[in-house]
């Protein structure tokens, strides 16, 4: 049953490709659409049926997972994230009929399909629920605050979109060199992903002996070369080689590495692209996206917050209060995943309060979605993994 | 501080933009279109500035204000994640060391600036209680003339008021079935589910108006949550508290003044099955044992009153509960949660004597007694005419400064000194022999034996109990916080799914003029215009934001 | 209508800063006990380690200082020490004292009477029934219970032999 549901999201996965394609076929192929009028509308019908038909084999994957393992698929790293992903395409399946925009769907694709594959590099086998979990209100608390945070994504979409469109690339400028920091962190994760990918078919190890924060002696596995070592640290293994620095103690040496490899993945995709462009990579994008209307992608990014906004607020703010008052005895405890919640939610208020009394609009909107997407991938990634609190047992 | 009279007769407040009856702008600004914040109305707030509370009203009334307070408060709350706080570094540890050896002179830096305690301080909670007052003076400010406004608008808008709507159009010169038009515009309008209000051939479709109110609204549940968590400070509305209870055990329930009592029929701790199939692989990669349940079969019991606590306490049951996490035990507006256990702590120690040297006639086979390290017995008697006594006990034993004592009442290490009689011996005159027993503990203690014992007390069975941690909690303030969060959640619903649009549309002696204004959701506005437009042939306003937009071609949706 | 908005912002404004000046007071000052000062002290039935039973309400009349101790805390220690030397002195001026053991076992409590030869009586408190009661969090904490049975002071932490004094001087009646 396991195996089965994985399938469904394996298939998931290539129609969100196919969705992509279609979606890049629909605006590129419009220099045809002279000869072949009906091309570009067809392509983006194909490419919104593909989506829904990625949408369906998720949600089957989900379903079947929840059926084999009793308890549903938003547990740990990979299912969360995973259900994230999912969510995202969720709401661009239903927002999409609304404004029928192919750019959204160019651009919200390739996330989700990168967000799959970044969950895929977590265990993915089915885990047992800890006592603190078994809960109906995990299933509740979770689905819930992740659809929100996936309709909030779609702003993040149309946020970026409103940006490559309208920010002038023929001068380096901090706007640009803002954009071009998405885009770079973009390609960081694209780097992880190929990085660990292939590190972990050569089933890559080395191994160190070192001393640890507390003074006592440890060892360290790497499941990539070791460009910097641990405290004191000393090869063990056959693979590997000594590293050029080694880090002091209080640094987790074996994830810095990682995220090491990730910006260097991140440099030479960007790197290269830079050289194929001879420009800035969201000035090469730019071109492509002449036919957006920014005052449209303007309102639809606004319009996914205002729509996700509620659904996070309910999801992660008030059922999570409920639940942590039947779980951990208090509605509300200050842990650290408990107040990113917050800071997500007061800084998308300020986000709504800013665009109604204020008039920030276009631009300065835009520049606000993104950063509200940056908020939810660090309470995702970061929180959970560096920042350890009582969230913590979601690896 | 002057009233304003418009052309249309009607008397504005001071500091109106847009004249409340015929929506003429009065105050001339620059943009091309007019602001429909607030339908343009005056905010009392911005035009008294006399008095000290004026001052502070106005301060607190502002949006710009009230924005600053929510960054602040987001920044802060950052603040308190980067380093633990004082509750959850691990137990035992001593905040004034440990955040320095752990983070260094950050750590220390952080300490020292009351971080670790941040959500608590003085200044974070100020903030909060700002936002509160930002929010009260805020929505009173704007709620009243905005509900004003709102009712007293007029169907005939003065044409500039049309004009700079950003949605307009004219038919440019008089069409000769006007009327026809507008009857079958209202009739289009009417099947869009709008309220259709007429005067003197003019007419204003609205529809979704009560949306607007939903940022009161929910601002109301905010205040009212705020009121909830502020209550938690006042006495009698809170209560956290903490009690151990042994396997079999009865205790007082802390909290609940002595009426209530918890006995722990059984705490059990149940393991993930390695066998089963749905979970092998990953409980086969962590390498060990889950805990699948946590759980306390407890039985609660009331205390019948008479009078007196102390002596002579007598209980009745109430109920049982297996009391396990996210199934906590409730009564009376209590809850009793699983937070902790203890497996195995010692609870009974049997011991038998035993000669040294083989050379005793005494029979001591039949010497065998148990120690209850809860509540031990200080005499044993046996009749062989032997008896051995505790001469002092210690639960949780250590040496301090050369004087053996206990740390608490807990037998985590417990250690007893015995005097052991034999029959010849007068337990009154005689000493005995003594010696200090623990776990793996026998020193004989008489000096002038020089440390050689005749008969050994032997340890042959050790007794342990489990012991459960449940929190005991009473919050008085959790109706209020839900009903607080409830009408957030509604008055965010109300603003945010649906959405107030207004047309327009004016028949000014054959000349139409439509104009239309949307709070949110411009594109559903527009889609209503193209559908009145199909039926009735009025002139289809057009965007006039983007006539504004940079020089590129035009196309609305792709 | 200037006047009236200027009085009902005023009166707004000052609702809000009187709950909020309320919450910070309660938050930032110490909690009163279950039991304190001008409080009546509850009724409690306590049994010696002799099994001699002794009731709050029956010493009505005398001056009780209530104190709550165990074997190994040792401020309770001196300051038991102190009240051992000056027992007898203040039971002719009208003072009982009640040290109320939080449960331990008899024997323990036995042991402590040997050791420190302790004159007055020692209770016991099994299940921390009374100590519940009168909210003790911290040991020793004693209750100063006037001959009307009225708490008149609850003092939490050691003391010196003066200030122990000083204490008794305060319950003794005034007739």
């Amino acid at each position: 049953m396991v195996q089965l549901s994985s399938n469904f999201l394996l298939v998931s996965f290539f129609m969100f490709l196919a969705a992509t394609i279609f979606f890049t076929v629909s605006i590129t192929g419009k220099k045809f659409e002279n000869r072949q009028g009906q091309l570009k509308n067809k392509a983006g019908l194909l490419g919104y049926i593909s989506s829904v038909v990625a949408v369906v084999a998720a949600i089957t994957y989900f379903i079947l997972r929840w059926i084999a393992a009793g308890h549903a698929p938003v547990s740990n790293m990979f299912e969360y994230t995973t259900f994230l992903g999912i969510a995202m395409a969720l709401a661009f399946v239903i927002i999409y009929p609304i404004y029928k925009n192919n750019y959204i769907g160019l651009i919200t694709m390739p996330i989700v399909m990168l967000i799959i594959v970044y969950a895929s590099m977590f265990p993915t086998e089915v885990q047992p629920l800890i006592p603190a979990l078994q809960s109906i209100w995990l299933e509740i608390h979770v689905i819930t605050v992740a659809l929100g945070q996936g309709i909030l994504a779609i702003g993040f979409v149309g946020g970026l979109l409103y940006l490559l469109r309208v920010i002038d690339f023929k001068k380096v400028t901090k706007k640009v060199i803002g954009v071009e920091f998405i885009l770079f962190t973009i390609f960081c994760v694209v780097g992880y992903i190929l990085f660990s990918i292939s590190f972990g078919a050569m089933n890559y190890e080395a191994t160190f002996d070192y001393i640890n924060e507390r003074g006592n002696e440890a060892n360290m596995v790497y499941n990539k070369p070791p460009l910097v070592g641990p405290n004191e640290g000393v090869l063990t293994s056959d693979t590997g080689f000594n590293p050029l620095v080694s880090t002091p103690a209080i640094i987790v040496s074996n994830d810095l590495n990682t995220v090491i490899w990730s910006i260097l993945g991140g440099l030479l995709l960007y790197g290269l692209l830079l050289l194929l462009f001879r420009k800035p990579i969201g000035g090469a994008i730019q071109p492509l996206l002449k036919n957006v209307n920014p005052r449209s992608v303007d309102e639809l990014s606004y319009r996914a917050i205002a729509i996700g906004f509620p659904v996070f607020t309910l999801g992660g703010l008030i059922f999570a209060m409920i639940w942590a008052q039947i779980a951990w005895t208090r509605f509300w405890g200050w842990d650290p995943k408990e107040v990113w919640a917050l800071i997500t939610f007061l800084f998308y208020a300020a986000y709504l309060h800013l665009r109604l009394s204020k008039g920030w609009h276009g631009e300065r909107s835009a520049w606000l979605c993104v950063i509200g997407f940056a908020l939810i991938m660090f309470n995702l990634i970061f929180v959970n993994l560096v920042i350890a609190g009582l969230h913590s047992y979601a690896l | 501080m002057e009233k304003v009279k418009c052309e249309c007769g009607h008397v504005n407040p001071y500091g109106t933009y847009l004249c409340e009856s015929c929506g003429k702008p009065l105050i001339e600004e620059d943009d091309s279109l007019v602001n429909m914040r607030y339908e343009g109305v005056a905010r009392r707030s911005q035009t008294y500035k006399k008095t000290i509370v004026d001052k502070i009203w106005n301060f607190f009334s502002s949006v710009k204000v009230g924005i600053w307070i929510i960054v602040i408060l987001l920044l802060a709350s950052a603040l308190g994640t980067i380093f633990p706080q004082e509750m959850y570094i691990p137990p035992g540890e001593n905040p004034t060391i440990f955040y320095e050896q752990e983070y260094g002179t950050l750590g220390k830096l952080y300490y020292q600036l009351g971080f670790h305690n941040l959500y608590s301080s003085w200044w974070y909670m100020l903030l909060i209680a700002a936002l509160g007052v930002s929010l009260v003076i805020c929505s009173l400010d704007r709620v009243v003339p905005l509900h004003r406004a709102l009712k007293t608008q007029r169907v005939t808008r003065h044409t500039k008021f049309l004009e700079k709507q950003r949605f307009f159009a004219t038919s440019e010169e008089a069409i000769e079935n006007a009327e026809e038009v507008m009857q079958k515009a209202e009739k289009a309008l009417r099947e869009k589910k709008y309220k259709i209000y007429n005067e003197n051939g003019n007419l204003l479709a609205e529809k979704g108006r009560f949306s607007r109110w939903g940022p009161y609204v929910n601002h109301i549940g905010i205040i009212i949550f705020l009121i909830g968590a502020m209550l938690r400070f006042f006495p009698e509305m809170y209560i956290d508290e903490y009690i151990w209870v042994r396997d079999g055990q009865e205790t007082v329930i802390k909290g609940t003044d002595g009426e209530y009592f918890l006995r722990n029929d059984q705490f059990i701790i149940e393991l993930y099955d390695e066998e089963d199939e749905r979970f092998r692989e990953a409980l086969e990669r962590t390498g060990s044992p889950v805990v699948q349940t946590y759980q306390t079969s407890a039985t609660l019991l009331r205390r019948v009153d008479n009078g007196a606590v102390g002596l002579g306490t007598e209980l009745e049951e109430v109920k049982q509960h297996d009391i396990r996490v996210n199934d906590p035990l409730t009564f009376d507006g209590f809850s009793l949660y699983q937070v902790d256990y203890k497996l195995n702590e010692l609870s009974e120690f049997t011991f038998t004597l035993e000669a040294v040297q083989d050379e005793v006639e005494e029979d001591l086979s039949e010497i065998e007694f148990t120690v209850n390290l809860y509540e031990p017995e200080m005499v044993y008697e046996f009749d062989n005419g032997f008896r051995i006594e505790i001469m002092q006990y210690f639960p949780n034993y250590r040496m301090n400064d050369g004087v053996p004592e206990t740390i608490n009442r807990i037998p985590d290490n417990p250690r007893i000194i015995f005097e052991v009689f034999t029959p010849e011996m007068d337990p009154e005159t005689d000493t005995g022999e003594i010696s200090l027993i623990g776990v793996q503990v026998n020193e004989p203690l008489n000096e002038q034996i020089n440390g050689e014992n005749q008969y050994r007390i032997r340890m042959i069975g050790v007794d342990m109990n489990n012991v459960t941690a449940l929190t005991v909690r009473r919050d008085r303030t959790l109706p209020i916080l839900a009903v607080g969060g409830a009408i957030f959640m509604i008055g965010l619903i109300q603003g945010s799914y649906w959405y107030h649009r207004r047309l327009w549309i004016q028949n000014r002696n054959g000349v139409l003029w439509v104009a239309g204004h949307a709070n949110k959701n411009w594109h559903g506005l527009e889609k209503d215009f193209d559908y009145v437009a199909s039926k009735s042939q009025i002139p289809v306003p057009v965007d006039q934001l983007d006539k504004d937009m940079s020089d590129e071609t035009e196309s609305r949706n792709d | 209508m200037k006047r009236n908005r200027l009085i009902i912002r005023s009166m707004i404004l000052l609702v809000m800063v009187a709950a909020i000046g309320y919450t910070f007071y309660n938050h930032f000052s110490e909690e009163r006990g279950i039991v304190d000062r001008d409080d009546e002290a509850p009724n409690f039935i306590l049994e010696d380690i002799n099994g001699n039973q002794i009731e709050l309400e029956q010493l009505r009349g005398q001056g009780v200082y209530l104190n709550f101790w165990q074997t190994y805390c040792v401020w309770c220690r001196e300051k038991m020490q102190y009240l051992r030397d000056h027992y007898e002195e203040y039971k002719e001026k009208g003072v009982e004292i009640v040290a109320v053991n939080v449960d331990e076992g008899r024997g323990s409590v036995e042991r402590h009477q040997e050791r420190f030869n302790i004159n007055y009586g020692l209770y016991l408190d099994r299940g921390s029934l009374v100590t519940n009661a009168y909210g003790v969090t911290s040991l020793p904490t004693v209750f100063l219970i006037d001959e009307n049975g009225v708490v008149i002071e609850k003092q939490v932490g050691g003391k010196t032999e003066n200030q122990v004094l000083a204490s008794l001087d305060k319950l003794v009646p005034s007739q």
